[in-house]
């Protein structure tokens, strides 16, 4: 039961953690044009302004965190496959 | 209709008809009907998430709203893209893990009760139905405008169409209409965004400059705030477009087309990286509609801005090109479309029928026949509102549909999966409360109140055109309430649900 155990607080703190930097990066877009709509919107290079920039970075940050979570739930995995076999053993 | 529109359109049908015609071969079971017997890869899921979720609102709109209003239309792709993330993180797996066919299975896990069932099987349909009657609307408009058939008629054809892929082919057929659909889709947008550039002799800065004089906005073209003034607009919006995928039954019941976990999660990384890719392509066409065809002629054509990519494909590739976008167009609305009559006919057949109505006493094939003639049946219906609502406005319904799943669904599957103390009556409460506030809060705002072209002539009472900030608040805390209120009479075994939600491990059975 050791394994479940650190298969659900690693889990839990793993979901906490993306989960919070997720909603702030992704919320702060609309709250940051509201708030700083002159800062948000300066064309820095060309056309190119904060606002924008911060937009196709949703894009990546996206893909990343997908990715991240891929990754960690695989690992996460074989923590299961370790406590199916406890268990097994157990019986 | 000239020639090569017709060749186009007759290719896409037969296509489409050769794959219900297999489809139907293996379709024999209920599991296979509604779930195609998990027998899907995580890659083909993707794509036919992908398919069901782009809509013809997304490519022909957004395309449209980002030549109209620059930023604020890409705003929307963001949305749509970023609330991938929430479904991957917390509902994805679970949803795999504890249901069998519907959404309701999925709470039923939890709360087996006759009532839950109920509200999850009307919340799924009123969902689906009213995902799915504006587009057809548009669909019937748009056909009409692109291929110059009659409205009745256009709709008729998709509606004709929906109904013979679901009621023959089930979601084996649906998943590869969807998955056709998402390559044709793919590929389309991606020469057009080449023959953009090539245009433009492969210079961004041309393309920019063209931008400038074609739209009335200059300069500002590049800066938020033109199709959403109010800050507080923007930001609920987004709310409700992040969270509200999460909440749409005909996405969530997919997850049941593959065997296990990590198919599930590959499913979402496919869609995902297929729909990023897509709606920076949209991006790409915005510009080349505001450069090439100019805001004038754009609105000329048709107001909403929904004829951005034809006009596109016919400024760029003549006549030709038309016939094969709007070919695409087509296909975008049957997939979408289809995916939604199998959804509410998952809602209607397995839960209200099989589960309520006959306690779940019901032969194979009594399932089998139930679930074809629920999906003739709400194809019929939903094909009737479409030809009566021509001319009525409802575009709006499609921001209904995700705020009233970001409002009720959502809490309702969130709290159970993950939180002890959620109770049935929690449930209830939520899922009504979350319900009713979104409507209640659109029909009191400027989508139905306006005094120019509403449904009511007057000023709005709630001056929200997206009412997601204080709707989906309002769900969660009626579930919260209800559950404090009126908590569970029965202790349950959280640990052991949790672990079979998370990882489809039954520990009680693992553990006899």
């Amino acid at each position: 039961m050791e394994v479940l155990k650190r298969w659900k607080s690693e889990r839990r703190q793993f979901l906490i953690r993306i989960s919070v930097f997720a909603f702030v990066f992704y919320m702060f877009l609309p709250i940051s044009i509201g708030l700083f709509p002159d800062f948000m919107s300066t064309p820095r290079i060309g056309w190119v302004s904060w606002a924008w920039i911060y937009s196709f970075a949703q894009i990546g940050v996206t893909w990343l965190l997908g990715w991240i979570y891929w990754v960690k739930a695989k690992e996460l995995d074989k923590l299961l496959v370790e406590m199916q076999r406890e268990a097994e053993a157990a019986k | 209709m000239n020639f090569t529109y017709f060749l186009f359109f007759v290719c896409i049908v037969i296509c489409t008809l050769i794959i219900t015609y297999w489809a139907a071969k293996r379709s024999k079971t209920t599991i296979q009907f509604y779930t195609a017997a998990g027998s899907l890869t995580g890659v083909q899921n993707g794509m036919a998430i992908a398919g069901d979720y782009i809509s013809a609102a997304s490519f022909l709109g957004i395309i449209g709203q980002i030549a109209l209003n620059g930023f604020d239309g890409f705003l929307y792709s963001l949305g749509f893209l970023v609330s991938y993330l929430l479904v991957l993180l917390f509902v994805a797996e679970p949803v795999h893990h504890l249901g069998k066919y519907s959404l309701g299975d999925v709470i039923c896990a939890r709360f087996p009760n006759q009532n839950i069932r109920w509200i999850m099987a009307i919340g799924s349909l009123i969902i689906s139905v009213l995902y799915m009657i504006p587009q057809l609307v548009a669909s019937g408009l748009l056909i009409r405008l692109l291929l110059d058939i009659d409205y009745s008629v256009s709709v008729l054809i998709i509606g004709s169409l929906m109904t013979v892929y679901v009621v023959f082919g089930g979601m084996i057929a649906t998943s590869w209409v969807q998955i056709v659909k998402t390559v044709l889709l793919m590929s389309s947008t991606f020469l057009l965004s080449l023959i953009v550039f090539s245009y433009y002799k492969w210079n961004v800065s041309n393309l920019i400059a063209e931008v400038k004089v074609g739209t009335p906005l200059g300069d500002q073209f590049f800066l938020p705030g033109h199709l959403l003034q109010s800050p507080l607009e923007m930001i609920s919006l987004y709310l409700a477009l992040i969270l509200g995928t999460a909440g749409l039954p005909h996405i969530l019941i997919r997850f049941y087309t593959v065997k296990n976990a990590a198919e599930v999660r590959k499913s979402v990384l496919t869609a995902s990286g297929i729909i990023g890719v897509f709606y920076i392509m949209t991006f790409i066409l915005g510009l080349g509609t505001a450069a090439v065809i100019g805001y004038d002629t754009l609105i000329a054509a048709d107001s909403t801005g929904n004829l951005a990519a034809p006009l596109l494909a016919k400024a760029l590739g003549g006549d030709f090109l038309l016939a094969f976008v709007s070919a695409i167009a087509f296909t975008t609305v049957v997939a979408v479309v289809a995916g939604l009559v199998i959804s509410a006919t998952t809602a209607f057949s397995h839960d209200i029928y099989h589960h309520i109505i006959k306690k779940g006493n019901t032969t194979e094939k009594e399932q089998l026949r139930a679930a074809q003639l629920s999906a003739f049946a709400i194809g019929l219906i939903s094909t009737l509102f479409a030809l009566g609502l021509k001319d009525i406005n409802v575009t709006f319904l499609v921001s209904l549909t995700f705020i009233v799943a970001a409002s009720s669904n959502l809490p309702v599957i969130i709290f159970t999966i993950y939180w002890k103390r959620f109770s049935q009556a929690g449930a209830v409460i939520g899922m009504i409360s979350g319900l009713v506030a979104s409507i209640f809060l659109l029909a009191l705002g400027p989508h139905i109140m306006n005094v120019d072209n509403g449904w009511i002539l007057r000023e709005p009472i709630f001056n929200l055109f997206n009412p997601g900030i204080i709707s989906i608040p309002i769900g969660f805390l009626g579930a919260i309430f209800g559950s404090v209120l009126f908590p569970n009479k029965e202790a349950i075994d959280f640990e052991q649900f949790y672990i079979k939600a998370q990882t489809g491990i039954d520990i009680r059975r693992e553990a006899r």
